[in-house]
């Protein structure tokens, strides 16, 4: 299969982020682009909630409020996640729902395991635990999530590098049942950043690393490419859904 | 009226949130929280469902209609069993 790679790592806020993720799914489906990866950066940081997820109970609004941290919610389920401009690139990525991406469980690990790769490649001995995560060392380093429409898949997440963690904690709120069960106190312990692993990062060479990885976890020739004008006119059209407090705060 | 949470604990983290009138009835529920559902707004076609249920079979009908829905990092049948004994221990507390 042939992979059409996106490098998008200029930045450009969550609700583009988030809009663009939505229009590429669905552009995909209607048969307007082909398959495509897509690898960006949410420039200022920002915050995603899960579909699913309360917010209140999901992040730490007052301190979002302090620091002016923008955030919105996923059409995909899973949890909160703090995207730091300076430290965490994310990736998504638009197929069809076919052969072995059928199975939801086996598309995470399918998927996943193209960060496996990169990571792997780089130095760090990345695992892949189900249902969505990565971790080194039993900390969790990656987080992804999928939604799926009239037979394609949006698969997005993140790869932390240099994630401000001290941040993370304060933005994001764990369910203290979460973390008993894990044995641990707080997230900062559960969590873990390339940069703690191999030591400095070169982005370069870590973007050039993921797009070797997916292109193997997919067995697909990568091209690359830019987004279209239509994309953008279509992500255009969903942009105000994610700055809307109706979606926002609607669970 | 009175509300009932829980926080459930299974791969994800589920939360349930129940306000029941004095006679038992589910007036609202939220069933929020990390976990993944295929599709999403399969989710809230059950909430709707439960809206109005004060029984044990009430509840069981409304799960049943989660044919073809994949749900990760959830069990099901245990939600289901939490929410029941949710419905059951008001009408016992009612009785009193």
């Amino acid at each position: 299969m042939k992979l059409r790679v996106v490098l998008d790592l200029e930045g450009r806020d969550v609700y583009w982020q988030m809009a663009i993720d939505e229009a590429l799914l669905a552009l995909r489906s209607r048969g307007e682009i082909p398959s495509t990866l897509r690898l960006y950066r949410f420039k200022p940081s920002a915050v995603t909630i899960g579909y699913f997820q309360k917010i209140s109970e999901a992040v730490n609004l007052e301190f979002l409020s302090e620091r002016g941290i923008q955030f919105t919610r996923r059409i995909t389920g899973g949890g909160s996640v703090y995207h730091d401009t300076n430290g965490e690139i994310t990736y998504s990525v638009v197929l069809p729902v076919e052969g072995s991406l059928t199975d939801v469980l086996e598309s995470y690990r399918i998927i996943c395991s193209g960060l496996v790769y990169a990571l792997r490649k780089l130095g760090a001995p990345a695992e892949f635990v189900p249902v969505n995560d990565v971790v080194v060392y039993g900390r969790k380093i990656s987080g992804s999530a999928q939604t799926r429409r009239a037979g394609y898949l949006l698969q997005h997440g993140t790869l932390m590098y240099a994630t401000d963690l001290d941040t993370l904690e304060r933005a994001l709120v764990a369910p203290r049942e979460k973390l008993e069960s894990k044995g641990i106190r707080s997230i900062r312990e559960r969590v873990i950043v390339l940069r703690e692993v191999i030591g400095d990062i070169n982005v370069e060479k870590l973007v050039e690393s993921l797009v070797d990885g997916f292109s193997r976890a997919l067995s697909a020739e990568v091209y690359y490419d830019e987004l279209s004008e239509s994309e953008l006119r279509v992500a255009g059209e969903l942009v105000e859904k994610y700055r809307n407090p109706s979606w926002i705060f609607k669970r | 009226m009175r509300q009932v949470s829980l926080i459930l604990r299974y791969t994800k983290t589920v939360r349930l949130d129940v306000i029941l009138s004095e006679n038992c009835e589910v007036r609202d529920i939220t069933i929020s929280g990390d976990f993944f559902a295929y599709p999403e707004d399969s989710i809230e076609r059950l909430e709707s469902r439960i809206k109005g249920c004060s029984s044990e079979e009430c509840i069981e009908k409304a799960f049943s209609e989660l044919i073809g829905v994949t749900v990760l990092g959830v069990d099901v049948e245990d939600l289901k069993r939490k929410l029941i004994r949710v419905i059951k221990s008001c009408g016992e507390n009612s009785e009193k």
